[in-house]
């Protein structure tokens, strides 16, 4: 194998060739250039990854129209022609210098065009990147009511621009490594010099260096890599689709990933508070924020704890209802013929089932299921004393509950631990269910986030007192002076003077 | 990131409260009213503050040492062999407390929410769901302990508001007649239902800001003694003296006392033994914890995590070893309060005073 | 793998084994009162009576009729009852939705198993401290049949409860909890606990029943309880009537503050009680448009009532102090908390100190409102 380029530019190609042998996507275009001395060169680039229209027009037509590269001779000026070629000719942007064959076969696999020149051990790698993507549109899995609509897509360069036009300061540091021996995914890291807390940035990198694997296939694989504890089914990494919530977690001194072909990128540290924020929180007044978010926290109990209360309650301590109540339970269960385990579990695995078809399927035919299960499934399941209405109800709240966690994986979590709770309740009633409560506050209590204790703010270790003003509820803007203190950044102060108590001074 | 393991002065706070507020909160008021009468809330107070200087010592302590852990200046100030035999019944006394309380709670369970469940199922999985938090390091447990403490505080704030129109407040009249001579007995009693703050031998050197330490300390005592007597002047409103003198858990029989407007929530004692299952698990886990560093300082290996899962069978057949009920005050209970004295009481004196006075010679 | 499967067999066995306690809520039986009688025949001592709803004529899907059963055996205890008659019904007893028990009037004649019987519920982890006490005119079988028949006060809760629980609207009872029964025997050996009797088809909770030491030695009327509430400091919304200029006089009791002050003369203890009623009137026929507006009929409008109420109120008093010799009025645990010296000299021989107290009581009344029309 051939690792620096040779002189004669037959047996550049020629390795070339030998390394792209079957792929029929490889355009080796073979020019000669001069009136006098015909240069041999040869521009290589792979169909459809670069811009054919940008190389024919600004590389190759350049070539051949140039005067005085027509007139050169090579006789005495050999080295220089490669200057001469990218300093005089060609009109592209992004030129670079090249003799390593691995840079070379990487440049042309990521849609850049190499620009082979006879007798010259060095070839010149031109940015031509350019392919058929997405344009931008508003994403999907966030969407606002008001706030920003764009949505991140699966081109990198245009996700960093994204964040870019918001953050317009060089402090933005945006740090590009190639992840995946095979696939060579780029992978960017972005952070504010000066706010981002050095620590969690050189641990993040560490873990980054750490992966050998073939292929990063999207940021989710690269979430499971660099996460704390791989096994929790907590995400300790948030994910998003919007640069607006990328450039504020920039702002807060948390880092961003952005991988290639992924719309979502990936902002660490993440913990129990920003995993319930959701970017809207940003736009929105301060009164209906600060009630959502405690809405937010009641949405968790319910989902977590809504189904194996009805087991526990139901099954052991029929006396924690009130007494009118009883009897219409106990009346509208006397036809149920299973106890009221099975009875949840059946309910709430049908419900998984028809959450699961209803994403797969999109279009009318997903709101048919959604239909057929909703109503029709519900409404005879208690029609043929199967379930108790209650039941029903109680499910409906679960699912609804369970969007209202604006952070989808960690919904995922908390809606797998309830069917824990929900088999710790049929043991052990209420006993169990605490428990159970007290394994899931156990694992949250220990999982961190790159040295962020997951739980925080809840957990105490915020140096800074007033993390709750914008986590538990949110203050209006004016009393939010300080960055979030959990990530411990060098720069903490957001807002300088001006604004004192609420009052202009 | 070495700052992994360091404790903020608000954990702090929260381990005195999380842990000194545990089984005795059910039972105290009964057994004060008892002893004291209508005065009970004096020689909670009384005995409260006893407890200062026991903590200002132990901050002392790490004060004269700085930068060493408790076990260290054991060593030094009391020579190895002298200070194994303190960290053995240090670790008898862990055990015999950590039984009580895994006993205690089987039997309210089993009383209030699970009648006919074999006590040994209740409290073996109480004890084996603690084990997964005891193997880490002081800071989860202060985590957690922060994260019980506004759980507390607002049941106890929860149930003054409930409790507040069944309540003729005259029922704590008349004060200042009982028999003064009974109040040493009282504060026997009140004194050990602050035991807890013990743990702040091992949680003090992981400090932040030590300079915080005492006042975070003594903050979290002060929160103790006010739930400790607001509680017992409740029950005693609620019930009047002599009919407190006979309710066993006073506490929980207040919470069947509640009866809100509109008849929505009733019978809520379930669900405050539930919610008193959290409160006791952040006891447990400090002491679990604790047994199982000291375990791991007398056979000198680094990580405690080993010796977590082969303390659960011990402290669960120590714990059915009471016969019954009545019995459990008089064993466990019992040896509790003797040992807690040798460990929380003349420790901290003792090496306080030969420390203090090894330093003075050096110094000269 | 091992340790999986270890881990599986374990959470299999749990599951076959576990579940001590499940039993699903329509497998149970919410009774809501239960009676409680003296056994007249041979036999255990007590016939234990218990009301619970039938849960089969609730909801939508109603297959039954009865809304209420009731059932009775005779028993050595109310548990032992619970239980017998468990083994006559489908489903088990379930106690934690008790609210009310009656005591038979034999049965509240004897102190001592009226005692058993409060102590042994007091003691019970289940049932609710809240439990509202009856005292029955006659069998406490027969109300609780009564109930059955009473169609107009049907509901779902239970008529006794449903009664009880609007006792803020009346003064002519008092309701009264398990434990509060229990504190004021314990406080000054005295205790009211309300009487309930069939009234023709419907039930009625009147009065008072005066329990000393456990033990039913009298009743007070519908005025009396009024009294001993209004002397108590807890009286609720009640009407007055007063004779007046030839009409009558009806006025609203809204509530009332009482202030007791000790007057020690010579030997004998002497209390004097000022209650200040507050209240609207309800009823009068005015003759004078002029009138209307005069303070000074106002004032005497309020003198008339006072005085219907004192009467009332000495009469209440002479009959606890002489005929019953029962401190129901609360005096015993004024003494204790505010003069607590006294209180351990006269303790002992309590009840003779009371009933030869002197009471002086002064009533004053206030007319804030008077109704919408002039």
């Amino acid at each position: 194998m051939q690792e620096i380029l040779l002189k004669s530019i037959d047996k550049n190609i020629e390795t070339i060739e030998k390394l792209f042998a079957n792929c029929y996507d490889i355009i080796i275009r073979k020019i000669e250039v001069g009136d006098i001395n015909r240069v041999k060169m040869a521009a290589i680039y792979i169909d459809g990854l670069a811009d054919k229209d940008h190389i024919s027009k600004f590389t190759i037509g350049y070539l051949f129209a140039e005067e005085e590269l027509k007139k050169f001779t090579l006789k005495g000026f050999q080295n220089s022609l490669l200057e001469i070629v990218s300093k005089e000719v060609i009109a592209n942007t992004e030129v670079k210098e090249e003799y390593k064959m691995e840079k070379i076969v990487n440049a042309i696999l990521s849609g850049d065009t190499v620009l082979l020149i006879d007798n010259i051990d060095r070839c010149l790698i031109i940015g031509s990147r350019g392919w058929p993507s997405r344009s931008i549109g508003e994403p999907e899995t966030e969407t606002v009511i008001r706030g920003p609509r764009e949505g991140f897509t699966e081109v990198l360069k245009v996700n960093t621009t994204l964040v870019r036009r918001r953050i317009k300061d060089t402090n933005l540091k945006i740090e590009v490594k190639q992840i995946g021996r095979r696939s060579k995914t780029d992978v960017a890291i972005l952070y504010m010099d000066d706010i981002v807390n050095k620590a969690i940035l050189i641990e993040l990198k560490e873990r980054l260096n750490k992966i050998n694997i073939d292929s990063i296939a999207d940021s989710s694989v690269l979430e499971s890599f660099i996460e704390d504890n791989f096994l929790s089914p907590f995400p300790q990494i948030e994910s998003t689709e919007r640069p607006d919530a990328v450039a504020a977690s920039l702002y807060s001194g948390r880092i961003a990933i952005i991988v290639d072909n992924s719309p979502f990128a990936l902002l660490l540290p993440a913990t129990f508070g920003t995993l319930l924020q959701s970017s809207e929180d940003h736009y929105s007044r301060w009164a209906e924020v600060s009630f959502i978010r405690l809405l937010r926290l009641i949405a968790v109990a319910l989902t977590v704890l809504s189904p194996s209360l009805y087991v526990a309650i139901t099954a052991y301590h029929p006396g924690l209802l009130p007494t009118v109540l009883t009897y219409y339970l106990a009346a509208s269960r006397i036809n149920v013929p299973f106890p009221a385990v099975v009875e949840a579990a059946l309910m709430e695995l049908t419900l998984e089932l028809l959450r699961e078809s209803g994403t797969r399927i999109s279009g009318p035919i997903g709101t048919t299921v959604g239909i057929v299960g909703g109503l029709i499934i519900g409404q005879a399941a208690v029609e043929a004393g199967i379930v108790s209405p209650l039941m029903i109800i109680i499910v409906a709240v679960t699912t609804i509950s369970s969007f209202a966690i604006p952070n989808y994986d960690f919904g995922v979590g908390f809606r797998l631990w309830r069917f824990i709770l929900i088999a710790c309740a049929s043991i052990l009633g209420l006993y169990g269910i605490m428990l159970g409560i007290i394994v899931l506050i156990t694992h949250l209590i220990r999982l961190n986030s790159f040295g962020v204790p997951y739980t925080s703010p809840y957990s105490g270790l915020d140096i800074d007192g007033g993390a709750l003003r914008d986590t538990l509820i949110k203050a209006p803007a004016q009393y939010l002076r300080k960055r979030p203190a959990f990530t411990n950044p060098q720069n903490k102060i957001r807002m300088r003077g001006y604004w004192k108590d609420g009052r202009r001074k | 990131m070495g700052e992994e393991n360091k404790l903020s002065s608000k954990q702090i706070r929260a381990l005195v409260v999380s842990t000194a507020v545990g089984i005795g909160i059910l039972t105290l008021p009964n057994r004060i009213a008892i002893a004291n009468g209508n005065d009970g809330w004096i020689t909670i107070i009384l005995s409260g503050l006893l407890v200062i200087p026991i903590i200002m010592v132990m901050d002392r302590i790490f004060k004269m040492y700085p930068n060493k852990d408790f076990f260290t200046i054991g060593r030094e100030v009391l020579g190895k062999w002298v200070f194994n035999i303190f960290l053995i019944i240090f670790f008898i006394y862990f055990i015999v407390l950590m039984s009580n309380i895994v006993r205690n709670l089987g039997e309210f369970i089993k009383a209030f929410l699970l009648e006919t469940t074999p006590v040994e199922v209740l409290i073996i999985s109480f004890v084996l769901v603690t084990s997964y938090i005891a193997r880490d390091n002081i800071q989860i447990i202060g985590r957690a302990a922060y994260f019980i403490y506004p759980l507390i505080l607002s049941f106890v704030i929860f149930l003054f508001l409930v409790i507040l129109p069944e309540i003729d407040f005259t029922n704590v009249l008349p004060v200042f007649q009982s028999d003064f001579s009974k109040i040493p007995k009282g504060i026997e009693i009140a004194f050990f239902s602050y035991i807890g703050y013990e743990i702040l031998l091992f949680a003090l050197p992981y400090a932040e800001k030590k300079e915080d330490n005492l006042r975070a300390s003594l903050t979290g005592l002060g929160i103790v003694i006010l739930i400790y007597t607001l509680i017992f002047l409740l029950t005693l409103a609620k019930y009047g003296v002599h009919s407190l003198r006979r309710q066993t858990f006073p506490t929980l029989s207040l919470v069947k006392e509640v009866d809100l407007p509109g008849y929505f929530i009733e019978n809520l004692d379930g669900l405050v033994m539930a919610f008193w299952v959290l409160i006791v698990f952040s006891t447990m886990a400090a002491f679990y914890y604790a047994s199982g560093i000291v375990l791991s300082q007398l056979f000198n290996t680094k990580d405690h995590g080993l010796f977590i899962l082969p303390i659960a069978p011990i402290v669960y057949i120590i714990s059915l070893i009471p016969r019954n009920v009545i019995t459990l005050y008089d064993s466990l209970g019992r040896y509790t309060n003797y040992l807690g004295f040798v460990t929380i009481v003349v420790m901290p004196f003792v090496i306080y005073f030969i420390g203090l006075f090894k330093t003075r010679r050096q110094n000269k | 793998m091992k340790r999986i499967l270890i881990l599986i067999s374990i959470i299999a066995l749990i599951f076959t084994t576990g579940c001590w306690d499940m039993v699903e809520i329509n497998q149970r039986l919410f009774p809501y009162s239960i009676g409680i009688d003296l056994n007249p025949g041979e036999g255990d001592p007590y016939i234990i009576t218990i009301s619970y709803p039938n849960i089969y004529s609730i909801g939508k899907n109603a297959t039954q009729e009865d809304r209420v059963y009731v059932i009775s055996t005779i028993a050595t205890s109310l548990f032992q009852g619970a239980n017998q008659l468990s083994t006559r019904l489908q489903y088990p007893f379930y106690l934690k939705h008790l609210r009310v028990v009656i005591f038979g009037e034999e049965l509240s004649k004897n102190g001592h198993m009226v005692r058993e019987i409060l102590d042994g519920i007091n003691r019970d982890y289940v049932i609710n401290k809240k439990v509202r006490l009856l005292s029955a005119e006659g069998m406490a079988r027969d109300v609780l049949m009564g109930a059955l028949k009473a169609k107009r006060q049907q509901v779902i809760e239970g008529t006794l409860f449903s009664m009880l629980r609007n006792d803020k609207w009346t003064s002519r009872y008092t309701a009264q909890t398990l434990t509060d029964f229990i504190r004021d025997t314990d406080m000054g050996g005295v205790a009211l606990m309300p009487r309930v009797a069939q009234h023709g088809e419907d039930l009625k909770i009147f009065g008072g029943c005066i329990f000393k030491n456990y033990q039913f030695i009298g009743h007070l009327g519908g005025p009396e309880n009024r009294a001993v509430a209004l002397i108590r400091g807890e009286v609720k919304e009640d009407l007055v009537d007063a004779p007046f200029n030839g009409a009558a006089l009806s006025y609203a009791i809204i509530g009332a503050k009482v202030k007791r002050e000790l007057t020690n003369k010579e030997n004998s203890l002497g209390l004097k009680i000022n209650i200040e009623v507050e209240g609207t009137l309800k009823e009068y026929i005015y003759e004078q448009y002029s009138v209307n507006r005069d303070d000074a009929l106002v004032r005497k409008m309020e003198e008339a009532i006072a005085g219907v109420i004192k009467k009332e109120v000495d009469r209440t008093i002479k009959l606890l102090q002489k005929e019953f010799k029962a401190d129901a009025l609360g005096i015993g645990e004024y003494l204790y908390k505010f003069h607590p010296k006294l209180w351990k000299e006269v303790s002992q021989d309590w009840d003779e100190v009371f009933s030869d107290m002197d009471i002086e009581v002064a009533v004053k009344v206030h007319i804030r409102r008077r109704g919408l029309v002039e």
